[in-house]
């Protein structure tokens, strides 16, 4: 199978993944539904995301020639992959939803009040559908060369805030029962499964030296400063989060610059402009894989079905954003507020579970097969050709 | 037609092109942004019977060889402010800009009805950033800023440098649109304000001859060209006085308004680096005879020692200013005093001193106290440390939010007098 992507890459990509809207306007609503104790809520989502990524980067590794959808029907049949990549689809597709929502939210109040949706569509999803059309290498090669701007900003801002802006002793925490810290995970279960996409990966990574070093060190610096940016928004805005839907433009506004230049805020639209597009693509791909899978009924790949599922995908998103969420509040209603989506959202974070756990029984499987395998070695000449025969025939 | 559909195919960037091209012609005839808006610098805000007046200093932003701002006050009426400010714009032909708005002033009766659905609509307003600076005018704003007005033209002194030079210095506090609402949603529910305010005797005089054009000499960007803005020759007799006051909100409502010496007593409960002053009267010891000493407080740290007595919370204040000898007066001649500057810190002025100092910090927290106003957040400072105590002693009381009076308050002083 052909390796499109490297590790570094990869790793670089979950990095990217953590953010976006949970640094624009997911602060303030989990800060409307528990209050200081959003950020246990924030710590647990991650913390579930990166026991699942430790489940996925085994899984990965230990099929580096196959692919997700190959993988499925392999070990759970046609019809059980197809529902899988089903479900992968609708997850993708809502949280490309939030973030074409959610997107346009936080431009039209940052950059120009009167912009117009499909402005802002037609640069979200003209560069989502080049990042998908390009390949996982372009894509993966445009990361690499984005990335250091990236880090460098975020890490940036998280300073300038820390230096520039007023911060206030964030305790006593635990003010709410844990129940409802839960509860604020729970509802907010769409923001997470960040590293759910690394499957539809699978087959196309190529594993190096220092390969899972450099995956998990990003991981673990994205979740880190994912925290430490509630951490800070929090500080700053201790009573008011509520109210400040644009965070990372809003924790650098304290910077005493001279007011006709104004405010800092410019690089912070930068860094979510560019993050919007990334996450855009990245959940096109992974929107489209899994239709394609769902959709596909002959062995042979057809380029024309990526094709028409992209189109597809697109048309879906015109008429939900036009039609069924016209507006944010209307959006957020349904993502968040109400038990269907975080349910749903549940019930598709037990895919990587459930593979891992087929992995784990092949793994023994085939533990117990080499074994066997082994034990007929000193048999005599005839006997072990017999039994490799057989041995090779179960497999 | 196949031959240049594969040509589009294998070079995308031609589509990109065209399309850039079909919104080329209306981007070049488009009128900029610039000559829709009128920047608004400074905004005041007077509460009528019918609802709100606002004034604002604005100035158009033109392209010329030498750029010249050219302020204007501007007013209007509506019965919320939005409304008032879409009058305004109404009348100037332009939209209002609010992104590089200094400072905002709020006069007597908006205070006392209410800052926070008064500035509802500056808050949502996302290009009017939180940090802006807002001022508490015990008169009307509209006379105010005409007298900003004049001072900007005329010497450069703009009031958002004051309201910033104010709340590092002066209040020890922010005083803007975000220390507001903070406060407001916080449990102590106290901040306090900038005071600026008109007087007839003494401040800053706006007015004067330096509002005419031909650049006084300035750098030539801000003040030339012509300026209309409304003052020259005809100034007016008010002066604006930045007196050192602090008006005490509580929950979005002006409660009282604290004098020049009621803030030099309640910096001490704050930590500061910036030079304040301190004065003891009648001071005799060896070296000095009823002397009134001026010192310079270099730095002031205050910790607050947080614990229970049963079920009585105990604060206990304790204040470490750095002081330095800055002026004496003395009636009696006495060369001794100008001798060996480091042996005038005797012990006797050291505990002098720190008796003054417990003794001013008391009196203010006594009369904060008196009028159940939280301005140092001790109800955050105690449910930070000591959560379950705490809340088990407001659920003993009567009334939770009458929780100041029964704490027991301490005072501490460690003065070091350098010279």
């Amino acid at each position: 199978m052909k390796k499109t992507l490297s590790a570094r890459q990869l790793g670089l990509i979950a990095f990217i993944s953590i953010l976006a809207l949970k640094l624009t306007i997911v602060p303030a609503l989990m800060f409307e539904k528990s209050g200081i104790d959003a950020i246990f809520s924030v710590f647990l989502i991650n913390l579930v995301d990166f026991l699942e990524f430790i489940l996925i980067y085994h899984v990965l590794k230990k099929n580096q020639n196959i692919g997700f959808y190959d993988y499925l029907c392999k070990h759970f049949g046609k019809f059980l992959a197809k529902v899988i990549l089903f479900l992968i689809f609708i997850f993708y597709f809502l949280k490309l939803i939030a973030l074409t929502s959610g997107g346009y939210n936080y431009s039209k109040q940052a950059i120009f009040k009167n912009a117009p949706l499909y402005l802002f569509l037609f640069i979200l999803l003209s560069i989502s559908n080049s990042l998908y059309l390009f390949r996982l290498k372009s894509y993966g090669r445009t990361v690499e060369f984005t990335y250091p701007f990236i880090v460098f900003m975020f890490l940036g801002f998280l300073l300038i805030a820390v230096l520039s802006a007023p911060l206030q002793d964030l305790r006593p925490f635990f003010q709410h029962s844990f129940g409802n810290i839960l509860e604020s995970a729970f509802s907010f279960g769409l923001v997470g499964g960040n590293f759910l996409f690394m499957l539809l990966f699978m087959g196309k990574i190529k594993f190096g030296k220092n390969s899972t070093r450099s995956v998990y060190g990003h991981v673990i610096l994205g979740i880190f400063s994912l925290i430490s940016f509630y951490f800070i928004d929090y500080s700053i805005f201790k009573y008011t989060a509520f109210a400040h839907s644009l965070s990372i433009s809003e924790i650098v506004q304290f910077l005493p610059l001279p007011t006709l230049l104004g405010s800092f805020d410019w690089f912070a639209v930068s860094l979510m402009l560019i993050l919007f597009c990334f996450q855009g693509g990245l959940y096109m791909f992974c929107t489209n894989y899994a239709l394609c899978g769902v959709a596909k009924f002959k062995k042979t790949d057809k380029k024309w079905l990526s094709h028409i599922v992209l189109i597809f995908i697109n048309i879906l998103i015109l008429i939900f954003v036009y039609l069924i969420f016209p507006s944010f509040f209307s959006m957020r209603t349904v993502l968040f507020n109400q038990i269907y989506i975080p349910i749903f959202c549940q019930v598709v974070y037990l895919i990587p579970i459930i593979v891992y756990l087929c992995q784990l029984i092949i793994d023994f499987k085939n533990r117990k097969k080499i074994r066997s395998g082994i034990k007929f070695k000193f048999d005599s000449n005839i006997k072990l050709k017999q039994r490799k025969v057989v041995y090779e025939k179960d497999f | 037609m196949k031959k240049i559909f594969n040509f589009l195919k294998n070079h995308p960037i031609y589509c990109l092109l065209f399309l850039c091209l079909l919104f080329l012609p209306s981007a070049v005839v488009a009128q900029p942004e610039n000559s829709n808006k009128i920047i608004v610098r400074a905004l005041g805000i007077d509460k009528t019977t019918t609802g709100y007046e606002i004034s604002a200093i604005i100035f158009t932003p033109k392209s010329s060889q030498t750029f010249g701002e050219n302020y204007k006050v501007v007013e209007g009426k509506g019965d919320t402010l939005y409304s008032a400010l879409v009058s305004m714009s109404t009348q100037v032909g332009k939209e209002v800009a609010l992104a590089h708005t200094d400072v905002i002033f709020v006069d007597n009766k908006t205070s006392e009805d209410g800052l926070i659905e008064t500035i509802d609509y500056l808050n949502r307003e996302y290009s009017l950033g939180s940090d802006t600076y807002v001022m508490y005018c015990p008169s009307s704003t509209k006379e105010i800023v005409k007298m900003a007005n004049e001072l900007a033209i005329g010497s450069e002194i703009r009031l958002g440098s004051i309201s910033a030079y104010d709340e590092k210095n002066v209040i020890l506090n922010k005083s803007n649109i975000e220390s507001i609402y903070s406060s407001a949603y916080s449990p102590s529910k106290c901040t306090l304000l900038n005071v600026i305010e008109a007087s007839e005797e003494e401040g800053l005089d706006p007015g004067g001859s330096g509002a005419s054009s031909g650049g006084s000499g300035t750098e030539g960007s801000e003040t030339g060209g012509s300026s209309t803005g409304g003052s020259g020759s005809s100034g007016t007799s008010k002066k604006l006085l930045n007196g050192g006051k602090a008006a005490v909100f509580k929950g979005g409502k002006k409660v009282m308004v604290l004098s020049e010496e009621d803030v030099l007593k309640y910096r001490f409960t704050k930590n500061s680096e910036f030079a304040q002053t301190f004065t003891l009267e009648n001071f005799s010891d060896a070296n000095f005879t009823e002397a009134k000493i001026t010192f310079t407080v270099t730095k002031s740290n205050v910790k607050y020692a947080l614990s229970f007595d049963k079920n009585t919370p105990i604060c206990k204040i304790k204040i470490n200013p750095t002081l330095m000898i800055s002026e004496v007066n003395q009636s009696e001649l006495d060369s001794d005093i100008y001798i060996s500057p480091y042996m005038l810190g005797t012990k006797e002025l050291k505990t002098a001193v720190e008796a003054k100092v417990c003794n001013d910090t008391k009196q203010i927290v006594e009369k904060f106290v008196d009028a159940n106003l939280d301005v140092n957040q001790i109800y955050e400072k105690f449910n930070a440390k000591l959560t379950k105590k705490f809340q088990s002693y407001l659920s003993d009381l009567i009334d939770e939010n009458e929780y100041l009076k029964g704490i027991r308050f301490e005072y501490e002083c460690d003065a070091k007098i350098i010279s």
